[in-house]
């Protein structure tokens, strides 16, 4: 989850988790592996045919570039290219790409929130994966309609997100993703009017029709990350970086806009101890939930918005 | 085997073990009834998992089973043999990830530095040591720290991360190392050591293998001749660790030791490593304990509640634990 800096309450770079920082790139690495390991694997939806008629893909948002490496390793047949915000990110995939030999995987730096700098009919597959974080509610029609242009017909565009980073029986965690999502939404970065979730998936598939792609579907995933599960461990260690690292921004928020409820640091730090402590406990339970939705394009033609 | 008349039938023959058939199936990620599908054409493998089932056939056997496959898949194997016996190509660790570490380790808030870092150094060291995927895993074992004047007792595994058949962050293989381990032997005795071939009798060294791992290499982390562990990788292949990937073990390593404290360090005189229980007793063991330990400390009266005391909460507890394994 990272947010978007024009909407930075206080200005200057607004990504909740500091997208230079060697602590994020760690935790964004993991995930990724978590994520598609949890997932069922990169493509778990295409079908073996769907997949054979991909050349070049588009990943945006990239980041340290997890998920485009482990596709042109999967898939050497096909050209990778991953585009972030991020130079740092940027450069570290690149190197990341280079030890493992991956010539065919890419890196640009490129803001998905402005023109992508690729000719028309430029891609097989994009994918975006949780990027809801640093995109504008009202950005995202803009950047899908983007997506259609770089689309060949044909061509597949799949996003992947989820409304909450976990539903629990902790109450503070939960306090701490309230507390989240209100900074988000104060930000313009949640469809939910209440500002208690993102609210994205549910607008996924409305948004792929808006922006011309057809035939979308939908598969959700769950991931149980409970005590005792395969990736509670995983989630527990990316939960302690994800909490630590979003202060600042839940912070900020609160001094631009001080009558929302956001309580100080003293607080927030009880809460992130009370939360490591919870999630400790025998009988702690948690469930994170995804959904992709995806589609085609058909119509060669840009949608008539 | 050369007599099989299809790629199939010398699959048949080479997992009619169902030992052998699940350690290959353990190295693919795939259930070893995959694997029977396979060989009896009920299914057909994707692209990837041919490219590591061929890397898990014996050398010799290799050649055979690509020739065969290329009768069904034209093309298949162009260039595959050559690829899988040349030895993995090694670079360099690239500049650009010494200047993420080091701003990291400038940045990153106290309380995650040393985890984000040894996490940022292991994912990197993974993709490098082995960027066909054939199967590795690493860990940082690091002396814990004793309590009072007492020597360092134990080695600490309490970060690693895996390819297939490994698990991603090798949540299993939290536990404490003694003399009984090729880790400990290396801290003490201050350089690094491979071993070629796991399965051969008469190693010299001491080492506790997982039932796929088949080549071992361990490098000291060490810093103005005092030693903070080791940093350990395991591999799935026979004759893994070459000299250039030795000495970018070793490169790591080297690299872990920039990312820690001073007092991390121990001259070796004032470590005297105990014996610990097989990683399965301890496994259980420490799925009970952990929690409940730190658990106590956190809810006692009077803990301090920064995040700083989790991580010195998380020591105590390692301490505890190491009297109760201590054997």
């Amino acid at each position: 989850m990272t947010m978007h800096p024009e909407t930075n309450p206080g200005g200057g770079n607004s990504y909740v988790n500091d997208p230079e920082s060697g602590a994020e790139m760690a935790r964004l690495l993991d995930q990724d592996r978590t994520l598609t390991a949890c997932m069922g694997g990169l493509l778990p939806e295409l079908s073996d045919i769907e997949q054979s008629a991909v050349d070049e893909v588009l990943d945006i948002g990239c980041g340290p570039g997890g998920w485009v490496q482990e596709m042109a390793f999967a898939y050497p047949q096909m050209q990778v290219t991953g585009i972030d915000i991020s130079q740092a990110m940027v450069e570290y995939a690149r190197a990341q790409a280079r030890i493992q030999h991956l010539g065919n995987a890419h890196f640009e730096v490129m803001d998905a929130r402005q023109p992508l700098a690729f000719p028309d009919a430029s891609f097989d597959l994009i994918n975006a994966r949780t990027i809801a974080g640093f995109m504008l509610t009202t950005v995202w029609p803009e950047l899908l309609r983007e997506c259609h242009r770089l689309l060949r017909p044909g061509g597949i565009l799949r996003l992947t997100e989820t409304d909450s980073w976990g539903k629990t029986n902790s109450l503070a965690f939960e306090t701490l993703i309230d507390l989240s999502y209100k900074a988000a939404w104060l930000t313009g970065h949640c469809f939910d009017p209440g500002g208690h979730t993102f609210g994205v998936t549910p607008m996924l598939t409305y948004l792929l029709k808006q922006a011309g792609i057809q035939d979308v579907s939908e598969r959700a995933y769950a991931i149980n990350f409970s005590v005792g599960a395969r990736v509670y461990k995983a989630m527990y260690e990316n939960v302690r970086v994800f909490f630590q690292l979003m202060q600042p921004f839940v912070l900020k928020a609160r001094g631009a806009f001080p009558d929302a409820g956001i309580p100080d640091k003293e607080e927030l730090d009880r809460l992130y101890n009370q939360m490591q402590i919870e999630m400790l406990e025998d009988d702690f339970v948690g469930i994170f939930y995804l959904l992709t939705a995806w589609g085609v394009k058909r119509d060669p033609s840009p949608p008539n918005l | 085997m050369e007599q099989a008349g299809d790629w199939r039938e010398l699959l048949r023959v080479y997992i009619a073990s169902p030992q052998e058939r699940l350690r290959v199936a353990n190295v693919l990620g795939v259930r070893p009834i995959t694997l029977a599908r396979w060989a009896n054409g009920e299914s057909l493998p994707r692209q990837r998992n041919l490219h590591q089932l061929i890397a898990a056939f014996p050398p010799a056997d290799r050649a055979t089973f690509i020739a065969l496959l290329e009768r069904d898949m034209p093309g298949f194997g162009a260039g595959l043999v050559e690829e899988l016996e040349e030895p993995v190509e090694v670079v360099d660790i690239p500049v650009e990830f010494y200047r993420r570490v080091l701003q990291t380790r400038a940045t990153a808030p106290g309380s995650l530095n040393r985890s984000s870092l040894c996490d940022l150094i292991l994912q990197q060291a993974l993709k490098h040591l082995d960027p066909h995927r054939l199967g590795l895993g690493i860990s940082i074992a690091r002396c814990l720290p004793p309590t009072n004047d007492e020597p360092v007792r134990s080695l600490l595994i309490d970060m690693g991360r895996g390819s297939a058949p490994w698990e991603p962050n090798m949540a299993g293989e939290t536990m404490l190392l003694g003399v009984e381990s090729l880790a400990a032997y290396v801290v003490i005795s201050g350089y690094l050591v491979a071993i070629a071939n796991l399965q051969e009798e008469g190693n010299r060294y001491p080492a506790s293998l997982a039932a796929w791992e088949q080549s071992v290499a361990a490098a000291p982390i060490a810093w103005e001749g005092r030693v903070a562990g080791a940093f350990v990788v395991s591999s799935t292949q026979i004759n893994y660790f070459t000299p250039q990937l030795q000495q970018l073990v070793s490169d790591y390593a080297n690299l872990i030791a920039l990312t820690l404290h001073p007092e991390q360090f121990y001259d070796p005189q004032h470590i005297r490593f105990g014996l610990f229980p097989s990683q399965q007793e301890q496994g259980a063991h420490i799925a009970v304990r952990f929690r409940q330990l730190l658990l106590e400390i956190l809810k006692r009266p009077g803990t301090s509640q920064q995040y700083i005391g989790v991580i010195q909460a998380e020591q105590l507890v390692w301490q505890q634990i190491e009297k109760e394994l201590l054997q």
